[in-house]
């Protein structure tokens, strides 16, 4: 602004202009059903159906469908668990760190993130119970009075699964939600109908009046810590699922943050691809702007750091101790059977992102969404090294074996991919992608 | 007597309370609707919010009776252990925290639906801003109805209306 204040007097007067097309733009999504969506929507649903059929195939015909097998009982499935787990922290992690930092920047992002986090969770929940085969008893792991006079074993980490994750899915939603609330009210007004009715009957009565916006605000504050709070218990108790087992390279004391280090590095690039996706097929290139992207690559650069750190710490221990068991494993992640998934996650996790995003040149959009992708690849590999590799050699030598996958887990792996995108075009459809009340607040903020 | 006023800028809408409160009117009575949220003198907000006091005791409450269901579970059917202790704190613990956080959220939830006032049967119908108008209401007895309309006025009301009799 120069001294006169003349660029003020410019921005006041082309504020209403700028404001009813930001509400325009930003409402686009939610009306007609354009070719390319359909088609989407065509393709990622053919995904589910045949991952819905593989897992009723192996409902039928039993878990002996899969490829687990003794010595690895722990598969795809569990694999995906833990990789679908970690998505989910791109949302409420990321968004209630930038929340409660008060980054201006965050504005258009949070709610992509904060979506991703309910899908992703959503399907991460689903796999403990394919991977249980007989699916319909998952109710056994809640607690209600029964003939048999028995109760779940609270002192189960498996248990603690169930209850950290029905807190963070439910904490998630809320938090979704809540800043939503503005956004349903002002989409009821600007719809008719069916649709009208849904998002008056969601939006609870909200008026916009200046007690309401003072409550939200406070309580989004509070609920991003809590949800804070949560999304670090909850991939730790993922990583007790392991640790708590006396099993040689899971019995470590910092997997729970190596975890949740690797969650958020997951998550993050989970974010920079949807946004990416966004930008590219929803036309928000006006509001998901090269310095969001410029942000989140940092951040991304910042946990390929840590993520090297941790991993060189777990390695050079079980390297150092050379416990036969240990350094068994260890062996043949770096130049055994496992090899060429080990170096592949080293390239995909570490190389590619450090080179790409470190040197300031190379960072643009597409590198950014590159570097998305390959973590993304390489943090399934990590867990799959970390389940699979593990299981396949275990104390005694004479019992070690291998794993391969069958149809029916490759199936459900990919219907699973299909399904968050499936989800992700749905909810497009339902509720407007950037929070509109809340970018509109930032109109006058300098970075935007 | 209820007053609406409309302003067309919303950066008028905070002298506009401001004026009002000096002239003593009660923060209850006055109110501001906006599309966004709009910054204004703390004062109308001076009642302190209970959310965090909810968010506190539902996560007690909760995590409490949480525990105490677990150790009666674990007493009403004693596993064998192996020499393990019983009822551990150490591993009911996580799920002691997990569902202490679930009562915090349940409590924010209850405290914005109330704070909010969301769910709730209105006693006046709100005014509906559009995209670049803010609209302040006060309640007042009729007497100052005429002063506060004048004040509304002064502060660079576009439209100030009279009417929504409180019943």
């Amino acid at each position: 602004m120069d001294r006169s204040g003349s660029s003020t007097t410019v921005i006041a007067a082309e504020r209403p202009a700028r404001r009813e097309e930001i509400f325009v733009e930003l409402l686009r999504p939610l009306a007609g059903y354009g070719r390319r969506w359909i088609l989407a929507v065509a393709v990622a649903g053919v995904f589910v159906l045949w991952a819905a059929f593989a897992w009723a195939w192996q409902l039928i015909h039993g878990i002996g469908v899969a490829g687990i097998r003794r010595p690895v009982f722990w598969g795809f499935y569990i694999v995906n668990f833990v990789f679908w787990i970690g998505i989910s922290h791109a949302g409420t992690l990321i968004s209630a760190i930038l929340r409660l930092t008060g980054a201006a920047w965050r504005k258009p992002v949070t709610r992509a993130a904060e979506a991703i986090t309910v899908f992703a969770l959503m399907i991460g929940g689903m796999f403990p119970i394919i991977h249980l085969g007989q699916a319909w008893k998952f109710y056994w792991v809640i607690p209600y009075p029964n003939e048999r006079l028995l109760w779940p074993n609270f002192r189960s980490p498996l248990l603690w699964d169930v209850t950290a994750i029905f807190t963070y899915l439910s904490a998630s939603i809320l938090y979704l939600y809540l800043p939503l609330i503005p956004d349903l009210a002002l989409a009821a007004t600007r719809s008719h109908g069916l649709r009208a009715r849904l998002y008056r009957l969601l939006s609870l009565g909200w008026e916009g009046s200046s007690r309401q916006w003072h409550a939200l605000e406070n309580v989004m504050k509070l609920m991003a810590a809590v949800v804070l709070a949560v999304a670090v218990s909850v991939h730790t108790v993922v990583s007790w699922d392991f640790a708590m087992a006396i099993t040689p390279t899971w019995h470590s004391t910092i997997f729970g943050p190596y975890f949740v280090i690797g969650a958020i590095f997951s998550g993050i690039a989970a974010l920079v691809v949807v946004m990416a996706a966004l930008r590219r097929f929803l036309g928000f290139e006006r509001y998901l702007r090269p310095h969001h992207f410029d942000n989140l690559g940092k951040l991304l650069l910042l946990m390929t750091l840590v993520w090297g750190y941790f991993t060189v710490a777990e390695y050079l221990t079980i390297w150092y101790g050379k416990q036969p068991a240990e350094y068994a494993i260890l062996h043949e992640r770096v130049s055994g059977a496992f090899a060429p998934y080990f170096w592949a996650m080293i390239v995909l996790n570490f190389a590619v992102p450090f080179l790409l995003l470190g040197v300031r040149r190379l960072r643009t959009i597409r590198t950014i969404t590159v570097c998305g992708f390959t973590v993304l690849a390489g943090m399934w590999l990590e867990r799959y090294l970390i389940v699979v590799s593990t299981l396949s050699r275990p104390r005694l030598a004479s019992a070690w074996g291998s794993y391969s996958p069958s149809w029916v887990e490759i199936s459900i792996t990919a219907g699973t991919f299909a399904g968050i995108v499936l989800l992700y075009l749905v909810f497009s459809k339902l509720f407007p992608l950037i929070a509109v009340w809340e970018y509109d607040d930032g109109l006058d903020s300098p970075v935007r | 007597m209820v007053l609406t006023a409309r302003f067309d800028d919303e950066a008028l809408a905070a002298p506009a309370v401001a004026a009002l409160l000096d002239a003593g009117f009660e923060p209850r009575s006055i109110e501001v609707f906006s599309p966004r949220p709009v910054e204004l003198p703390p004062r109308l907000h001076s009642r302190r919010s209970r959310a965090s006091l909810l968010a506190v005791l539902s996560a007690a409450v909760n995590g409490g009776l949480a525990t105490a269901f677990m150790f009666y579970t674990q007493h009403d059917y004693p596993i064998v252990t192996g020499g393990m202790p019983l009822r551990s704190w150490w591993a009911t613990g996580v799920i002691t925290y997990e569902l202490t956080m679930a009562g915090a959220v349940a409590g924010l939830m209850i405290a914005l639906l109330w704070e909010a006032g969301l769910l709730r049967r209105r006693r006046l119908p709100a005014p509906v801003p559009d995209n670049n108008s803010v609209f302040v209401r006060v309640e007042c007895p009729g007497e100052n109805s005429m002063p506060a309309a004048e004040l509304l006025r002064k502060a660079g009301a576009a439209a100030v209306t009279a009417g929504g009799e409180d019943r």
